[in-house]
């Protein structure tokens, strides 16, 4: 009788006593050293008290599913198609032009409220790096060995080593052209076509030149903000489930492609990801671990902002240099700056002699001048925090839970965590700013929804000839009501900082302050001030966009 | 192991050491590179979870790099191992009537363990992927470090039996020696085939010794007394059961009797195996030319049959002139300068003046130019494809070349002539052109020069013979992956073969594993296929290994039913 499978011969064979020669001869001599095990407690996966939704048969029947991730990307990518086009040859009015519509008065909250929650949502959706994957790996959903479509570069250490702030600095180019051009305004919806197409260009080249997802990781513009803001969210992502079961692991086809699955395309080890910081959400390591230990986990919400063993110095600088970007826009906004504003253009202008043709807001050298100053304002904080409160370790003895890694660079002597002591204060506080940041970032799309949202049917029925204005300027609440809307929202993120700092300061300040009191109370007061002035900021804003 | 550079010679050399970089931003402590770095230059931060290289203790063998699921290590700098052993092939001053053995061996046990100490015994060794046999290449090299030439031969027995011919004729810059992590990280790697021969030449191989009695009561009959008919007798005999070689030629070995030329296999060496054979009961029977009907009949006798008759039909020159005297093809050729330079006689057509076309310039085609040129003829070989992707050891070409062969790359021939008597005395050579290896090389049009020649052999390859049918039984999944076309091993991918290997080593292995894997499938109840008969014109150690994992599936099915 024919033999089923040749793993009968290559695996030892139990049913036949387990002569040695029925071994897989290519095998037999392997003998890899034991992985080191010291540490591996802290540093695997934390998901102790998670709870792994797919434990449950329908949400595990869906994740092996190769069309998961297509089917989520489908819809994304129809509707973006249709904004391009809707944008190229449907009407000028933006308010009731789809492409317009959609994406600023939806799309944009929608995306805040799933970082919020979830986490990556949005990245396991996304049409624009989903369109590149799909070309990138010539198949829609399957699982192919063919060469792909990419000159497979990886992007080099150099640059790596700056994390997300290659991003950070892409989100500021993409809103400083956002806001020059007035796209999101929103103004013509041509913009916004040949802006989307742009970033769908930008990551089809990338993804054509670089490996895997290089370009979510490390380039998207919206990476950071999603990747950093994401940490408030319930999704943990996909992570191991039984260290032991990795740490035995010799194929690691979770990272490598296996039979099932690709390799991770974001560079992330479920084994050991500590935050859902780098977790697409695409399921790939889920379908592809051969022992089926890959779960995808909910935590509590913030739970990722509080408990990274090793918090990254750029996602530290990302939040920064964000919520400087968002306090930027949000003192634009005040009636009173704008004559401030141009005095500042005609000064620096003059000054430098620039043409004045291009002293249009926002002013390039003000917008990133400001920006910089608010994040180094943050950074200064911290570097009084820890002033305050006393550093009560020796340099560079710095590691435990909650330092600095240092991403940057490499080689063993950097291998070490935190080089400074300021990194030490300085990461940690950042995390604790993060509900309230991602609170901000929130906080700005609501006029624009509650404002405007009433528009968005008429925006769909326009091409088909239903040209009523019934519900044009309709707006679902009063400015006021934005604003206390706004308020609320801020309240909440404040709150949100003001437990995660409580926590954060508790595991990662007080052990190495001097004076772990003031440590605890100088760094509440610095999220509280931060939370209370951001929102403070929203009244003589009054609703505006 | 002094597979290091001494410090001195470091300094002296000015090579520095190798600095590994671990981009901390990309590694997710998964350890792979820990587990296989061969000298535990790599080991784990404690702290940040990163992998932390010591630089001090790195020899640069750049597995690390290769095996990373991220590709977040890299190494610069040198390869701290000593140079290879090289010794220059033997040439007698005068090539005529000249049988001796071309390549040296090792003079001494000093020598094999200064080569042996090369070796940095890899945690997940590639050479043994490289191996098509899959020797326990690091474990044998390791007994040759303690001179323990008996327990060498027992490590090699448990995957070869030929260990005295593979490693005479085997093309190691594809198999074992290509996928060496030294050479793999671009330095020349360890002499893997000259240390198998070492172990064989020095200490003779051991008499078949019996293993188990899970083939006892059991009868097999083999057709074909070649590397992969050996391959399966000496499995089965070991574990007990009864085997009847059929063999068509008067003499048993196939190829290895009447092909390979004695210069590069020994006729010393080539009798063993059926000798031991013989000794342990094999029951060899020649002369008899087993024909597709026959199988149902041995199959009446034998509980199973295995058909391991090779590849023995020369592809046929296709040009005008085919049929002229003086046209023959590789098997005919060798078979008559075999048995003519062994009796230290030449042939009578073959004298100084006598102009030999040989068509093709693979390794058939080198042993008949060197052949032609032993016998005291001269010779150009031709061959369509681009010298860059010929299927020939590169050592052979050299070897032949210097032995005044006249080898032509991208040329063909598109006719041959004869004189009114119909002996072939003219050859019209055209130029041809191929860009990549796998494509079909094309003729080009007007170039072409006229040969004057007085024998052409064809030695183009060879196929199986078509009368036993398809030899992939119908429903054999070709694949190893059910899922995804071509995906290797898991545990393969993870040792990093495939990565950085310039000479395309890592995809040839997985190739021939396929083919290995395969071999386990019955080709009909009872029937099973192994070596060139199944896969077409191999290699003696590809055969050998079918012959072996086919006796080996035989057995298991047998323990099932
Ligand atoms: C000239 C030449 C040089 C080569 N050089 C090398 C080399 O340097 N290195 C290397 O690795 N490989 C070399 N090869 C290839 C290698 O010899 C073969 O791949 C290998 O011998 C195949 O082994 P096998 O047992 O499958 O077939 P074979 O060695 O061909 O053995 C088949 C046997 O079956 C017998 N047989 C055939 N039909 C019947 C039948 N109907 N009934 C009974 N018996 C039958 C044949 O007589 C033969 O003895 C060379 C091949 C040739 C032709
Ligand atoms: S493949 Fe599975 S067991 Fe192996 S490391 Fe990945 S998640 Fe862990
Ligand atoms: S190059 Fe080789 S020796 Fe050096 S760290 Fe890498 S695996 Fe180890
Ligand atoms: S790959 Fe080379 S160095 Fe490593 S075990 Fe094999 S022969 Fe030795």
């Amino acid at each position: 009788m024919a033999l089923k499978t040749d793993d009968r011969l290559l695996a030892p064979d139990r049913e036949l006593g387990n002569p040695d020669w029925l071994e897989d001869p290519a095998i037999t001599p392997v003998k890899l050293r034991p992985p080191h095990r010291e540490g591996a407690q802290e540093h695997f996966a934390p998901t102790e008290g998670d709870f792994d939704v797919s434990r449950n048969k329908i949400v595990d029947k869906a994740l092996r599913s190769r069309k998961f991730q297509f089917l989520l990307i489908l819809p994304n990518q129809i509707v973006f198609w249709l904004v391009i086009l809707s944008g190229l040859v449907g009407t000028v009015d933006p308010n009731i032009n789809f492409g317009t519509a959609i994406t600023w008065y939806l799309w944009f909250c929608i995306v805040f409220v799933m970082m919020v929650v979830v986490g990556r949502a949005w990245c396991a959706m996304c049409p624009f790096g989903g369109f590149a994957e799909w070309i990138q790996r010539r198949t829609f959903w399957k699982r192919k060995n063919s060469r792909p479509l990419t000159l497979g570069l990886k992007l080099p250490a150099r640059w790596a080593g700056y994390g997300l702030e290659i991003s950070v600095v892409a989100f500021l180019v993409l809103t400083w052209i956002e806001e020059y051009f007035g796209i999101a305004g929103p103004g013509n919806p041509r913009d916004t076509s040949l802006m989307v197409l742009g970033i769908v260009g930008s990551a089809l080249i990338f993804f054509l030149v670089f490996e895997r997802r290089t370009f979510c990781r490390y380039v998207c513009p919206l990476s950071s903000l999603i990747g950093s803001v994401g940490a408030a969210g319930t999704a943990a992502g996909f992570r191991t489930r039984d260290r032991e079961v990795c740490l035995a692991c010799k194929t690691k086809d979770c990272m490598r492609g296996g039979e099932n699955g690709y390799g991770c395309p974001w560079y992330t080890w479920a084994g050991s990801a500590d935050s859902n910081l780098l977790c697409g959400l695409c399921s790939e390591c889920y379908k592809s671990c051969p022992s089926g230990n890959v779960g995808l986990f909910i935590q509590r919400p913030l739970k990722s902002v509080v408990a990274p063993v090793r918090r990254r110095y750029d996602v530290a600088w990302a939040v920064a240099i964000l919520a400087g970007l968002v306090a930027y826009q949000q003192v634009n906004a005040f009636s009173w700056y704008a004559p401030i504003d141009n005095r500042f253009n005609r000064y620096i202008h003059e000054g430098l002699a620039i043409p004045t043709s291009i002293t249009h807001y926002p002013d390039p050298i003000i917008y990133a001048g400001m920006i910089t100053l608010g994040a180094l304002f943050l950074a200064g904080l911290a570097w009084v925090v820890k002033g305050l409160a006393g550093d009560s370790r020796s340099a560079l003895a710095s590691g435990g839970p909650g330092a600095a890694v240092s991403v940057r660079g490499g080689g063993t002597a950097l291998v070490t965590q935190a080089r400074s002591t300021f990194r030490t204060w300085f990461a940690p506080i950042m995390y604790g700013l993060i509900p309230a940041v991602g609170m901000d970032y929130f906080s700005r799309q609501l006029p624009k929804f509650f404002q405007d949202i009433p528009a968005l049917p008429l925006s769909i029925l326009h091409p088909f000839g239903f040209h009523s204005k019934l519900l044009y300027h309709y707006s679902l609440m009063t400015n006021w009501g934005v604003v206390y809307a706004q308020l609320a929202v801020m309240a909440f993120g404040t709150l949100g900082s003001l437990i995660v700092m409580w926590r954060i300061s508790k595991r990662d300040l007080e052990p190495i302050a001097a004076r772990p009191a003031v440590a605890r109370v100088a760094s509440l007061l610095v999220v509280l001030g931060i939370g209370v002035t951001m929102a403070v900021m929203y009244v003589p804003m009054h609703a505006a966009h | 192991m002094t597979t290091l550079l001494s410090e001195d010679r470091i300094g002296a050399l000015g090579i520095g050491s190798p600095h590994v970089t671990v981009n901390l931003e990309r590694c997710a402590g998964c350890q792979e590179c820990v587990i296989r770095c061969p000298v535990e230059a790599l080991s784990m931060d404690v702290n940040s979870w990163k992998a932390a290289a010591e630089d001090a203790l790195c020899v640069g063998c750049r597995q690390c790099t290769r095996t990373c699921p991220f590709g977040a290590i890299e190494v610069e700098g040198p390869t701290l191992v000593t140079e290879r052993w090289h010794a220059e092939t033997i040439r007698p001053t005068s090539l005529l009537g000249d049988i001796t053995e071309v390549h040296p061996g090792f003079a001494s046990m000093d020598e094999a363990v200064a080569e042996a100490e090369r070796c940095l015994s890899c945690p997940d060794p590639t050479c043994v992927k490289g191996c098509p046999a899959h020797n326990d290449i690091p474990g044998f090299i390791a007994s040759i470090r303690d001179r323990d030439l008996a327990t060498a031969h027992e490590t090699l027995r448990r995957t070869t039996v030929l260990p005295d011919i593979c490693s005479r004729v085997c093309d190691w810059s594809k198999q074992c020696e290509g996928a060496c992590t030294w050479k793999l990280a671009g330095t020349q790697p360890v002499a893997i085939g000259r240390l198998e021969r070492f172990v064989a030449d020095t200490e003779s191989v051991p008499a078949l010794q019996p293993r188990s009695a899970l083939g006892q009561g059991m009868s097999v009959a083999i057709v074909g007394s070649g590397p992969a008919g050996i391959g399966a007798a000496w499995e089965l005999i070991s574990h007990g059961a009864k085997v009847t070689m059929l063999e068509k030629d008067s003499e048993p070995l196939g190829v290895l009797r009447w092909g390979i030329p004695s210069f590069s296999l020994p006729d010393r060496v080539i009798d063993r195996p059926v000798a031991q054979l013989k000794e342990a009961g094999l029951d060899l029977v020649t002369g008899t030319n087993v024909r597709p009907a026959d199988v149902e009949k041995l199959l009446q006798v034998h509980d199973a049959v295995v058909l391991a008759n090779g590849a023995p039909i020369p592809l046929s020159l296709r040009f005008p002139g085919a049929d002229l005297k003086g046209v023959e093809d590789a098997t005919t050729f060798l078979t008559r300068a075999k048995a003519a330079l062994s009796k230290g006689a030449s042939l009578p057509e073959v004298n100084a003046e006598t102009r030999v076309l040989v068509v093709g310039a693979g390794n058939t085609a080198m042993d008949v130019a060197r052949s032609v040129r032993r016998l005291g003829g001269q010779v150009i070989a031709v061959d369509w494809m681009d010298r860059r992707f010929a299927r020939v050891r590169p050592d052979e070409l050299v070897e032949a070349e210097n032995e005044g062969v006249e080898i032509r790359f991208l040329t063909s021939v598109s006719k041959v002539e004869g004189n009114a008597a119909g002996q072939v005395t003219r050859a019209l050579l055209v130029e041809t052109r191929q860009r990549k290896p796998g494509d079909t090389p094309r003729i080009l049009a007007g170039r072409e020069e006229n040969v004057q020649v007085d024998l052409v052999v064809a030695a183009m390859g060879y196929r199986n013979d078509s009368e036993f049918g398809s030899t992939i039984a119908p429903g054999t999944p070709w694949r190893a992956s059910d899922h995804v076309d071509g995906l290797p091993d898991r545990r393969w991918m993870g040792s990093g073969v495939f990565a950085n290997s310039g000479n395309g080593v890592g995809d040839l292995s997985w190739i021939r594993e396929i083919a290995l894997r395969r071999s386990t499938y019955p080709f009909s109840p009872k029937v099973w296929v192994a070596g060139d008969a199944m896969i077409g014109a191999s290699t003696v150690v590809e055969a050998m290994a079918h012959g072996k994992r086919v006796a080996q599936a035989i057995l298991a099915d047998a323990a099932r039913n």
